[in-house]
C-alpha cells in the first residue's frame, strides 16, 4: 500500500468484519506472546535504539535512530513514548487515525526540538487486530512473518536501494549489497510531512512476526533468520537472533521483537 | 533544461535460446506465467512482476489479495478495471495485455511492465526540476484524460502516485481501479453509475484519496462528471506550482470540511518561487466548488498549458 489511505482501511475492516467466515481468514481468537532485546552492539559507544513491547496494548514497534543525524537517540525514543502512550479503542480506523497521528507529532517534535539538529529515526509498528495484523512504518526497520517454514518479509525498506529496485535499476539480488541500501528516503523527523506506509495481514495461530532494527537482519542471512525465529520460546528466538547478530559483528545498535500469535485457550 | 533521470532497466538481453524456444502444442494456460515477485500492494489487490513463458518477456500481473478472491464486489471491480484499462489505448495509459483466471478460478489481469519513477516522487524533490517539464507532464496526464473522458470514463483517483514517468520520459496515467463509466441506456439521460450492485462504490464510503478530491466526490454525488477529475488535476497543478497540496488539514474531517468550503489560497502567495499567472490562476478556475465554473474539458486545459504557457 503506497501510503496510508484511512479510509481505504476503514473499508477493508468493515469488509473484514462482513468476510470473517472467509476460508482465507477466518476469525480466530488468539493470544499474543511477546519477548523484545536491545544491544548496543560490539562498535557503537551509544544505544539509539528503542523499542516497545507491549502484548497489554497488543502494539510493539522498534525505532532505529539514525547516527548520521545527531541526537538519533532523542528521535528513536520520541517515537516510542508517543506509542507508549497510545490508548487502545474498539474500533480499528480509531485506532489507526491514532497511531497516525502519534507518529506525524513525533516527527514535528523531532524537527522542532533542537536549534542546529535534525534527529530522525526509523519506525516498524505492528497493531493486532481481531484476526488482523496492521503493519506502520518509516525507514528500514522491519517486519518479518514466520508461517510454517516459510519467513517472508512484510515490510519493503524505504531505502534508495529499494527504490532503485522498484524502478528496474537493480536485480533483487543487487539490491541488498548496493551501497545505497543504507541510504534511508523516508524517515520520522527527516520530511515537512511524513508519510507513513500502512499495510495488513491475517494473522494465523502459530504465525511469529520479527520487528527489528537492520542492526539485526543485516549480519543475518534469510534463512538464519526463519531458522531461529521458530526455535524455542519467543524469549528464546530473540536471544538466539541478537546473539547471531552480535556473533557477525554486532556493527550496529540490535534490536528486536519477537510476537507470537497462539489459539486461545 | 534538467531531464527526468532516465535509467538503465536491468533487463536481459536477448538470446535465439530464448526467441526461437518451441511454444508447446497444447497450452496450457495455468502454467504461462511464473517467477512471480509482489512489486507493490494495494488495500485489496496486489501488483507483481512476473515471466510470460509463452512470449518469453516479463509483465505486471495483478490480482486480487487473498482477503479479497471470494467477495463478489471486489472481483467484478478488478474485471471493469482490466477491460476500462484494455479499452483505453493512448500514448499515456499503460497497455493491458490479458484478462484470466488462475489455477484456482481467481482474475488476473496484465499489463506492461513500466518501471520509473511516480510524480509523487518527482514532487518530493520539485526543486531539482523545471517548472515547463512539470508541466508538460501535467499536459500529458490531461490528454490521457480527455481521451479517458472522450470514451466515458472518469478516474476518479488521480493523485501524483498514479502517475508514472518512465524509463524514456513517457508520462502514463495509472490505475484505473476506481474509474467509473455509466450505463449505456442510462449515459444521455440521467447518467446512472453502472454497478454491480448498490453497494459496489464501497456501501457510501469515500473511494479515492481524500487530498485531490473534488468536492462532489466528498459528497459522493451521484451526478459526478468528468469536472470531477479536473478538479483532482487542478489539485495537481496546484501542488506542482507550489509545493504543497491545495488543503493540508490532517484530521480527515478538517480536510473534508476545507474540500467543501473553502478556496485555496492563490499559488502565487503561497510559493516562494514565481509562479505563472496563468498556471495560477488556471489551478484556482479547477479548484472552484461549482463544476461548471471549472475548465469545460481536460482537452481546454491542456490548451491552455500548452498555447499560453508551453509554447508562449
Amino acid at each position: 500500500m503506497p501510503d496510508t489511505a484511512l479510509h481505504t482501511i476503514a473499508e477493508i475492516a468493515d469488509r473484514m468484519e462482513a468476510n470473517r467466515h472467509s476460508p482465507h481468514c477466518k476469525k480466530s481468537a488468539l493470544t499474543w506472546y511477546s519477548a523484545s532485546r536491545t544491544d548496543v552492539g560490539r562498535v557503537r559507544p551509544t544505544n539509539e535504539d528503542a523499542f516497545l513491547d507491549s502484548s497489554e496494548q497488543r502494539l510493539w514497534a522498534v525505532a532505529d535512530g539514525m547516527g548520521g543525524h545527531s541526537r538519533g537517540d532523542y528521535a528513536s525514543s520520541t517515537v516510542i513514548e508517543q506509542l507508549r502512550a497510545f490508548p487502545r479503542q474498539s474500533a480499528l480506523l480509531a485506532n489507526l487515525q491514532d497511531l497516525e497521528a502519534r507518529l506525524h507529532k513525533a516527527n514535528a517534535q523531532c524537527r522542532n526540538a533542537f536549534r542546529n539538529k535534525q534527529p530522525g529515526t526509523t519506525v516498524a509498528a505492528m497493531l493486532a487486530h481481531g484476526s488482523y495484523c496492521f503493519i506502520l512504518w518509516a525507514g528500514d526497520s522491519r517486519v518479518y512473518r514466520l508461517r510454517g517454514d516459510n519467513l517472508e518479509q512484510m515490510t519493503q525498506d524505504h531505502s534508495l536501494a529499494q527504490q532503485k529496485y522498484i524502478n528496474g535499476e537493480l536485480t533483487k539480488a543487487e539490491k541488498d549489497q548496493h551501497a545505497s541500501s543504507h541510504i534511508l528516503t523516508r524517515a520520522v523527523g527527516a520530511h515537512t510531512r511524513l508519510r507513513i506506509e500502512l499495510d495488513y495481514a491475517c494473522v494465523h495461530p502459530g504465525d511469529r512476526y520479527l520487528l527489528c532494527s537492520d542492526g539485526l537482519y543485516n549480519p543475518l542471512q534469510h534463512p538464519d533468520i526463519g531458522a531461529e525465529l521458530g526455535q524455542g520460546a519467543p524469549q528464546d528466538a530473540c536471544d538466539a537472533l541478537v546473539d547471531l547478530a552480535l556473533a557477525g559483528g554486532g556493527e550496529d545498535n540490535i534490536t528486536a521483537i519477537v510476537v507470537a500469535a497462539a489459539p486461545a485457550n | 533544461m534538467p531531464e527526468f533521470r532516465q535509467h538503465k532497466a536491468a533487463e536481459t538481453p536477448l538470446y535465439a535460446e530464448e526467441t526461437d524456444a518451441v511454444l508447446p502444442e497444447k497450452l496450457n494456460p495455468n502454467t504461462r506465467y511464473a517467477y512471480f515477485s509482489t512489486i507493490a500492494k494495494g488495500g485489496k489487490s496486489l501488483i507483481k512482476s512476473c515471466r510470460d513463458l509463452h512470449l518469453r518477456r516479463t509483465v505486471c500481473y495483478k490480482t486480487l489479495r487473498p482477503e479479497f478472491v471470494d467477495d463478489p464486489i471486489e472481483n467484478q471491480r478488478l474485471v471493469r478495471e482490466a477491460r476500462i484499462s484494455a479499452a483505453l489505448q493512448h500514448p499515456n495509459t499503460v497497455p493491458t495485455y490479458e484478462l484470466g483466471r488462475d489455477n484456482r478460478g481467481h482474475y488476473y489481469f496484465t499489463m506492461k511492465l513500466v518501471h520509473g519513477y511516480t510524480l509523487r516522487q518527482v514532487l518530493d524533490y520539485r526543486e531539482r526540476y523545471d517548472l515547463t517539464q512539470l508541466m508538460k507532464v501535467i499536459e500529458q496526464v490531461g490528454q490521457a484524460l480527455g481521451y479517458a473522458h472522450s470514451m466515458g470514463v472518469l478516474h476518479r483517483d488521480i493523485k501524483p502516485d498514479n502517475i508514472l514517468i518512465g524509463p524514456y520520459g513517457e508520462v502514463l496515467l495509472l490505475d484505473w481501479g476506481l474509474a467509473k463509466v455509466w450505463n449505456k441506456t442510462d449515459f444521455d439521460a440521467g447518467h446512472t453509475e453502472a454497478e454491480a450492485e448498490a453497494g459496489m462504490t464501497g456501501e457510501g464510503k469515500l473511494q479515492g484519496t481524500v487530498m485531490y478530491m473534488s468536492p462532489e466526490q466528498t459528497r459522493r454525488d451521484p451526478d459526478i462528471a468528468l469536472q470531477s477529475d479536473l478538479y483532482s488535476l487542478g489539485a495537481l497543478l496546484y501542488e506542482t506550482l507550489t509545493g504543497t497540496t491545495p488543503f493540508q488539514g490532517d484530521i480527515v474531517h478538517a480536510l473534508l470540511e476545507q474540500i467543501r468550503t473553502q478556496l485555496p489560497p492563490d499559488p502565487r502567495t503561497v510559493s516562494s518561487q514565481k509562479v505563472p499567472d496563468v498556471l495560477a490562476d488556471l489551478a484556482m478556475q479547477c479548484l472552484q466548488k461549482d463544476p461548471a465554473a471549472r475548465p469545460e474539458s481536460a482537452e481546454k486545459l491542456v490548451r491552455i498549458i500548452r498555447h499560453d504557457w508551453l509554447d508562449r
